[in-house]
């Protein structure tokens, strides 16, 4: 089993060494500074000093048919609606399904940061540095908190951190996170599975049955394209 | 003070995993009166565990945190790495890692049912390579037993063909599940390289398996069976031996029981045990014409230890000195990779038995035997990656950094292209492998708890760089990129018990001196106390264990029931 921080780790240092090349997703349109948004102008990365969290956690023995997370929460309704603003730029609403922040993605983010266990309080910092900055950089290009923006500018800077163009590497590094974090927390919600293609599995009854007809003819051309005999 | 209960008992059982549970199942069916003592609380799957419990409805998602190291929903109870109030110690810079539960049914309620018989070298290993030592008993001897138990637990799984991976007689395996994609692909390019990768055997249903007391089901392919299956389809005991054995009339189970010592009463002869009830902390003496350690390889060494007597001063059937030394486990390394060929796969209902349908069993025998290999036990990989929610992924950490309908289309793209191969490899017993009563440290009822000694030799870490190699190879065909930094054996392999195949603590053998325990698990020194469980393995094979814990407690069970009907233990 893989732990996060092993997670994390790898990710820093594939990305480090360019091993994880973008084109290895070719198929996708990979926009990875493509929009060479860089800022004028930078805020300096705030240092937040907070105060421990030290509630208790759900123990060694939850009751996992009716779960709960104890803790009190804390963000404030700012640090909220700024998370739930972000997660609609990141994941927005199409046909398919519903954007983040309509989600209110910010929900979990709250609970995640509020949990009082290390890797979380760990996330805590780094969430409230990068929403501050976010706040600080809108006030400083747009005389506004970022939620107040208008939508070209939080675009413009939404792309320029995503670029690290011209951002605090600590900026660009906290959006990497928050990014793969409103992904994680977007597709657990069982609705958004069809976003990627899936759906909740339903049990079958009987002989599982294997890939589908597509599947496999899917799996057979790539065989094929690797000069690969099938295994059967 | 221990009060003394008096119940009219033949055998006390301690522990109710897989040695426990089965010992009980087979003595009772024997019409052998038994006593189990289960140190966690009660456990019912039926009314626990939220099979379709969604991910979001979850703390965190259900992520694991030191509360629940597996997750939120897995089926580990006040256990995982840590038992509140129940240390164990490490010697200075070293590492070992015990997990435990405290529940009853023990660490298979939430196993990964991989049931792996062993070949006839892996009882023999110092008679083929000079390593270790062999074991008292041979093959032949489980075979019989491996059949049983695979029929009476439900295996699914195909035949194998292979040197050393004894097949099962027809009938007696369920159909196996179809592979799927992740599974083919790294089976053909394994059959590229001339590896093989075949069917794993799965303590699975795939066909229903009524009982009046434990009704089965086949397995539905649809929930994650780390939080226990509540229709019976993944094999725990508390759904199948427990109920079984109890509808016989012959059970008592008694919850709570933290054992603290075998209780003897004359130097060769066990008369019962001390355990504390953890919830009042009152301690009690129970008795019965035998007892059979079952607690788990290291907490049975450990309750060993923690028995002495003027005449037993090392330990209880220590005069070898070999409880708590041999400790081994499986080594362990695990290699990703995003295979991007996979990209855009078409869905499918990919969940199929959740464990891996495939596996690469060890293939290198002869090259190993002529001297062509730097290490002298093998491994094999267990193949994972499947569709399963994006979430911290690598795929998900290498995408581009794009955001709006890009990333939603990249998202939907990538799902199922992270696989991965999990090394589980064979170590042979070192001297720096132990585990030995800590001097100073006690736990929350005053019971002495283990101090662990690890340390790998330079065979272990030759396996792992060889599995490296092996899995880059097998990825690299297959066009992937390995997710992961090209890590040097000695950090990338496991720590010390991680693998979670304790084993080894009061080997069987023949000869009183050099073992613990006879080859029907009877410690030379007290032939009324019988061990069930890894703590008897001469061992520890890279096949996971508990198959094996489970045929040889019943073949020592059937023994035990015998001897106790012909009055051997009067
Ligand atoms: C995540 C995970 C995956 C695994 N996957 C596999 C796999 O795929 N294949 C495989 O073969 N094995 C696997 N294993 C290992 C397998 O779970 C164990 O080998 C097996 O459960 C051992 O059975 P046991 O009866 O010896 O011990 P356990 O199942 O641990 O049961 C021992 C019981 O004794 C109780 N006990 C301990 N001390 C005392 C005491 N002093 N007094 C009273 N009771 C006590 C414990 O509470 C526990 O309930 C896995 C383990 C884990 C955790
Ligand atoms: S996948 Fe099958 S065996 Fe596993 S929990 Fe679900 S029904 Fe049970």
């Amino acid at each position: 089993m893989i732990s996060r921080r092993d997670s994390l780790k790898w990710m820093m240092a594939a990305s480090a060494s360019g091993l994880l090349a973008d084109a290895a997703f070719a198929q996708v349109p990979a926009n990875l500074g493509a929009t060479g948004a860089s800022l004028a102008q930078v805020s300096p990365w705030p240092v937040v000093k907070l105060p421990p969290i030290t509630g208790l956690g759900y123990g060694t023995d939850p009751d996992t048919m009716n779960p709960t997370a104890p803790w009190p929460l804390t963000l404030t309704s700012a640090h909220r609606r700024l998370i739930n603003a972000l997660g609609d730029w990141l994941l927005p609403a199409d046909d398919v399904s519903r954007g983040a922040g309509e989600c209110d993605i910010a929900a979990f983010f709250d609970e995640w940061i509020s949990a009082p266990y290390p890797d979380q309080q760990k996330d805590r910092p780094q969430l409230l540095s990068l929403l501050l900055w976010l706040d600080a950089q809108s006030r400083l290009t747009g005389g506004t908190d970022f939620v107040s923006l208008l939508r070209a500018d939080q675009q413009h800077l939404i792309e320029a951190v995503l670029a690290y163009g011209n951002v605090p590497k600590a900026a660009g590094d906290a959006f990497g996170w928050f990014r793969v974090m409103t992904i994680f927390g977007y597709y657990s919600m069982p609705d958004n599975l069809a976003a990627a293609g899936m759906a909740p599995e339903n049990p079958i009854i009987g002989d599982y049955p294997g890939p589908s007809d597509e599947a496999m003819a899917h799996l057979n051309a790539l065989l094929t394209s690797l000069q690969l005999e099938p295994y059967a | 003070m221990a009060q003394t209960a008096v119940v009219d008992i033949d055998v006390i059982i301690v522990g109710s995993g897989a040695g426990g549970a089965m010992s009980a199942y087979v003595l009772t069916r024997a019409g052998i009166r038994c006593l189990m003592l289960e140190a966690g609380r009660d456990y019912d799957p039926g009314q626990e565990v939220n099979m379709f419990g969604a991910d979001q409805d979850a703390p965190l998602r259900g992520t694991g945190t030191p509360d629940k190291p597996f997750g939120y929903y897995d089926a580990t109870i006040d256990g995982g790495w840590e038992v509140p109030g129940e240390p164990y110690t490490k010697a200075t810079g070293q590492d070992f890692k015990w997990w435990r539960s405290r529940m009853l049914g023990g660490r298979t309620n939430h196993w990964a049912r991989h049931v792996p018989r062993f070949g006839p070298y892996d009882f023999k290993g110092f008679s083929r390579d000079g390593q270790g030592v062999d074991w008292p008993i041979d093959y032949d001897t489980v075979a019989p037993f491996y059949d049983r138990v695979e029929q009476l637990v439900g295996v699914c799984g195909g035949p194998l063909g292979l040197e050393n991976h004894p097949d099962s007689p027809p009938e007696v395996l369920h159909k196996a599940p179809k592979p799927r994609v992740p599974e083919l692909l790294i089976a053909a390019a394994a059959k590229s390289l001339g590896i093989p990768c075949v069917g794993t055997h799965t303590a699975v249903l795939t066909r229903d398996m009524p009982d009046d007391a434990a009704p089965r089901s086949a397995c539905y392919n649809a929930t994650d069976c780390g939080r226990g299956c509540n229709i019976g389809a993944a094999f725990q005991t508390t759904t199948s031996l427990l109920p079984m054995a109890k509808a016989t009339g012959r059970l008592k189970v008694v919850t709570d029981a933290m054992v603290s010592r075998v209780v003897l009463s004359n130097d060769r002869k066990a008369e019962g045990v001390e355990y504390v009830d953890r919830k009042t902390g009152q301690r009690h003496i129970v008795r019965a014409r035998a007892v059979i350690l079952a607690a788990s390889a290291c907490e049975t060494a450990r309750l060993l230890l923690n028995s002495k007597t003027a005449a037993h001063p090392n330990g209880l059937a220590n005069g070898s000195g070999q409880v708590g030394r041999n400790l081994t486990d499986t080594t362990g390394a695990h290699i990703e990779a995003v295979i991007p060929g996979l990209a855009g796969r078409p869905y499918y209902n990919e969940f199929g038995i959740n464990f891996a349908h495939m596996y690469i069993p060890w293939w290198l025998y002869k090259a190993q035997q002529a001297g062509q290999l730097d290490f002298p036990r093998g491994y094999h990989f267990e193949i994972g990656g499947r569709f399963g929610t994006p979430g911290m992924g690598q795929e998900i950490w290498s995408l581009p950094r794009m955001y709006g309908d890009d990333l939603k289309r990249a998202v939907r793209n990538v799902k199922g292209t992270t696989l991965h191969l999990s090394l589980r490899g064979e170590m042979v017993r070192n001297d720096g492998c132990y585990a030995e009563i800590d001097p100073t440290v006690t736990d929350r009822f005053g019971i002495p708890v283990l101090k662990f000694h690890w340390q790998w030799t330079q065979a272990e870490y030759n396996q792992i760089a060889h599995g490296q190699r092996t899995a880059r190879a097998i990825f690299s065909r297959l066009g992937g990129s390995v997710t992961q930094p090209d890590e040097p054996p000695e950090t990338a392999i496991k720590a010390g018990g991680e693998i979670i195949h304790e084993a080894g603590v009061a080997r069987m053998g023949v000869d009183p001196h050099t073992s613990v325990t006879d080859q029907w698990h009877r410690t030379w020194e007290v032939p009324n106390l019988r061990l069930h469980d890894g703590s008897v393995f001469a061992s520890n094979p890279h096949k996971n264990l508990t198959l094996t814990i489970m045929a040889l407690a019943m073949r020592s069970s059937e023994h035990l029931a015998a001897e106790l009907k012909t009055g051997g233990l009067a």
